[in-house]
């Protein structure tokens, strides 16, 4: 699959992706490498890894990292109740003891977790393997582990080998530095915040309700905000929930109310509430101007954006 | 022709070449990691994306031979100034390749080869094979001119920018005292438990798996019963040394001991702070390994006090990685900060947050008769669990007897305000 062809379906699932992201994902399906994908929060590292199954047809399987993740919540685990029960049941039956072993050590008796459901999906699925930096340094080695050979060793039932090698996404926040051995054995992708005409194709994609100008608006405020020392820089996910916000609200343009409204939308913490008031000067050029600025065509979007929509 | 660029028609070289060459170029200039299966994968990366377009080989290229986001900035200046002659145009030092070329992998250049009707894209850029300055010169220094110095000092070396220049002595007589100080205070620090399960004797939680193992001692009857519980936390250890004029004599005990700390736990970060905010956890590191001082420091030693802007640049950069739950934040300053208090305030406000617990030492607070007045001291008060002197090993000792013991998260009210230790 092409670069191109790879954006394009990209878009096709409400996802923009720029150039070097494309490339990663078309490199990373070539060379059958995992792809470690930093960035700050909410810039859409864990939606691009659903984005990409969608876009190839198939499973995402997901595995959310936390502290004290170990192989029997990861990779595999015995139902031990069901096993006991079925001795109980088959206590006075005649079968063999290896035969009643082999039976228990059945497929039907494991318990798959993620990484051994990844690999024993007839089709590759994508397994995304979000924010490795909050599982522990030891687990990181027992994923490097799998990440080389695509199997796993279960004693009892021998070695289970990926039929199909996953599209294997992995997302970091940086609370943690990860070992060299896992960043060697990857693709490296680094996602910043998108630049503003990215940041308007992204809410078009994913509010189709929004009007082109209040797009543009959000993107310059967003743009701005990211800019100050605030202490949760907002990402894309703060200007979706904002611009979805201000549809529900029925706005066509940012105001001054309108932000004070919504500003809970963006700025999360109680300081950079009170740092942003103190930043008026500087934004309020942002509202007052870009009404005109801006000034694409009004689009009365009756119903869906906006009923202040101007005529004329 | 492995190895080199003398293709047939004189400045026309191949890919592959060229390629190997500024993988070299990246480990011995910048540090990178890469052996040679990076860059058997560039080269298949490379052969994917096609060498037209010299943006999408650099994508291409980014992808395999980075990992991490510093590295990202400098490949891009790297690759710039190499395929495409770059803004400074600066010619490569060419003999600093020729062994990284030998260690190429000469089947992925056969397999990847470009077809012969592309030209390679930097092909034709300047080139001098004998440049004057040897790329690996510069690593060297880092090492130091180490010859002179005597055994028992180490040294931190002062911005001459800044100060004038002059040599800080890191005591080596109380390295041991420091050391039983910092052993004390890893393993005296209590978290409270972690959130993960191991197996425990008197755990809260049935671990059948374990139970049903041991039954097969004794016939299949589950006569031990096993159980899981949670290990104790370890603790993490940010620690911010001011390393302004006005503390350069207590720095050096401070330094000694967050050395110490970085020894005995792999979970330490140390920061050195005077104008601007450097991280020193691998130069004090590499001070262990017999190098004797500590080197580009530039203006994080010696210079004036801006600690509010500092602590500001931690929490803003490398705070993010060094601190959480689990931290321990250490401030060694006398808060006499010539910034924006209220910057001070800002990052006490967000490192208190973020962080388990912040203690704060000052070399004069043990002196009979000081009172935190100073507008810095008083600005980062309430965000402190604890306040305490620190001039020498026996306040260090103290520091970890005051803190053992403690479950930090749990209860966030402070300890005391010691003034004496």
């Amino acid at each position: 699959m092409t670069v191109e062809g790879i954006r394009e379906r990209f878009a096709q699932q409400g996802y923009i992706a720029g150039e070097s992201f494309s490339t990663a994902f078309e490199l990373m399906l070539a060379l059958e490498k995992p792809l470690l994908i930093e960035g700050p929060a909410g810039v859409g590292k864990t939606e691009s890894a659903k984005a990409l199954a969608e876009l190839l047809e198939t499973r995402l399987i997901r595995l959310q990292c936390y502290e004290g993740l170990d192989a029997a919540a990861a990779l595999y685990e015995w139902n031990y109740p069901k096993q006991l029960l079925r001795i109980r049941l088959t206590e006075n039956e005649t079968a063999s003891a290896e035969a009643r072993e082999a039976q228990i050590f059945s497929e039907a008796f494991l318990l798959k977790r993620p990484l051994l459901e990844a690999i024993v999906q007839d089709r590759a699925p994508v397994l995304l393997i979000d924010e490795i930096d909050r599982a522990d340094e030891a687990f990181e080695a027992f994923l490097l582990e799998l990440l080389g050979e695509f199997q796993v060793t279960i004693p009892e039932l021998g070695t289970v080998r990926a039929r199909h090698r996953p599209a294997v996404v992995l997302t970091s926040n940086r609370s943690r530095e990860l070992s060299d051995a896992l960043r060697r054995r990857c693709l490296y992708l680094w996602i910043d915040y998108p630049d503003r005409a990215r940041e308007v194709a992204i809410l078009q994609a994913r509010l189709p309700g929004i009007n082109a100008r209040l797009a543009g608006q959000i993107a310059r405020f967003m743009e701005f905000l990211r800019g100050e020392p605030f202490q949760k820089v907002p990402g894309v996910a703060e200007s979706l929930d904002w611009g979805l916000a201000l549809v529900r609200l029925h706005r066509d343009a940012l105001d001054d109310e309108a932000v004070e409204k919504t500003l809970g939308c963006v700025l999360k913490v109680q300081e950079d509430w009170a740092l942003f008031h103190s930043l008026r000067a500087r934004y309020e050029p942002l509202l007052a101007e870009g009404n005109d600025r801006d000034a694409g065509p009004v689009e009365p979007d009756f119903g869906l954006g906006s009923v202040r929509a101007r005529r004329g | 022709m492995r190895g080199g660029g003398d293709s047939k028609d004189g400045d026309v070289v191949d890919f592959p070449s060229r390629l190997v060459d500024f993988c070299g170029l990246l480990r011995a200039e910048h540090g990178f990691r890469i052996g040679p299966a990076e860059m058997r994968d560039g080269l298949r990366a490379v052969e994917l994306v096609g060498i037209e377009d010299p943006e999408r080989v650099r994508d291409a290229l980014r992808l395999v031979l980075c990992g991490s986001q510093p590295e990202v900035a400098a490949f891009d200046r790297a690759f710039d100034a190499f395929f495409l002659g770059g803004a400074g145009g600066r010619p490569q030092p060419r003999q600093a390749f020729r062994a990284v070329a030998a260690e190429a992998p000469p089947r992925s250049e056969q397999r990847s080869k470009p077809s012969p009707g592309r030209t390679p894209k930097g092909g034709t850029a300047q080139r001098e094979p004998d440049d004057s300055e040897p790329a690996l010169g510069r690593r060297v220094s880092l090492e130091g001119d180490a010859g002179e110095a005597s055994a028992r000092t180490l040294r931190a070396q002062y911005s001459p920018a800044v100060s004038g220049g002059g040599e800080a002595h890191v005591d080596r007589e109380a390295r041991n005292a420091m050391l039983a100080a910092a052993g004390r205070l890893v393993a005296g620090v209590r978290l409270g438990p972690a959130r993960r399960w191991r197996s425990q004797q008197n755990g809260r939680r049935f671990d059948l798996r374990r139970t049903l193992r041991s039954s097969l001692g004794t016939g299949g009857d589950p006569m031990v019963l096993k159980w899981l519980g949670h290990p104790p936390r370890s603790p993490r250890f940010a620690v911010l040394v001011d390393g302004s004029r006005s503390m350069a004599e207590h720095a050096t005990m401070m330094l000694a001991f967050a050395q110490a700390l970085t020894r005995r736990t792999s979970r330490a970060r140390v920061y050195l702070f005077s104008t601007e905010l450097r991280e020193i956890t691998r130069d004090l590191r590499r001070l262990e390994k017999g190098a004797e001082r500590l080197d580009g420091l530039r203006e994080a030693w010696g210079g004036g006090t801006r600690i509010g802007a500092s602590l500001q640049a931690f929490v803003r950069g490398a705070g993010g990685r060094a601190l959480s739950d689990d931290t321990l934040a250490i401030v060694f300053s006398d808060g006499l900060d010539a910034g924006d208090i209220d910057q001070l305030r800002g990052a006490m406000r967000a490192i208190a947050r973020r962080a388990a617990a912040i203690v704060w030492l000052n070399p004069h607070s043990g002196v009979p008769g000081y009172e935190p007045t100073a507008r810095g001291m008083q600005a980062a008060l309430p965000y402190l669990r604890l306040f305490a002197p620190a001039t020498d090993v026996a306040s260090m000792e103290a520091l970890a007897k005051t803190l053992a013991g403690r479950l930090w998260p749990a209860t966030r009210r402070p300890l005391q305000r010691a003034r004496t230790p």
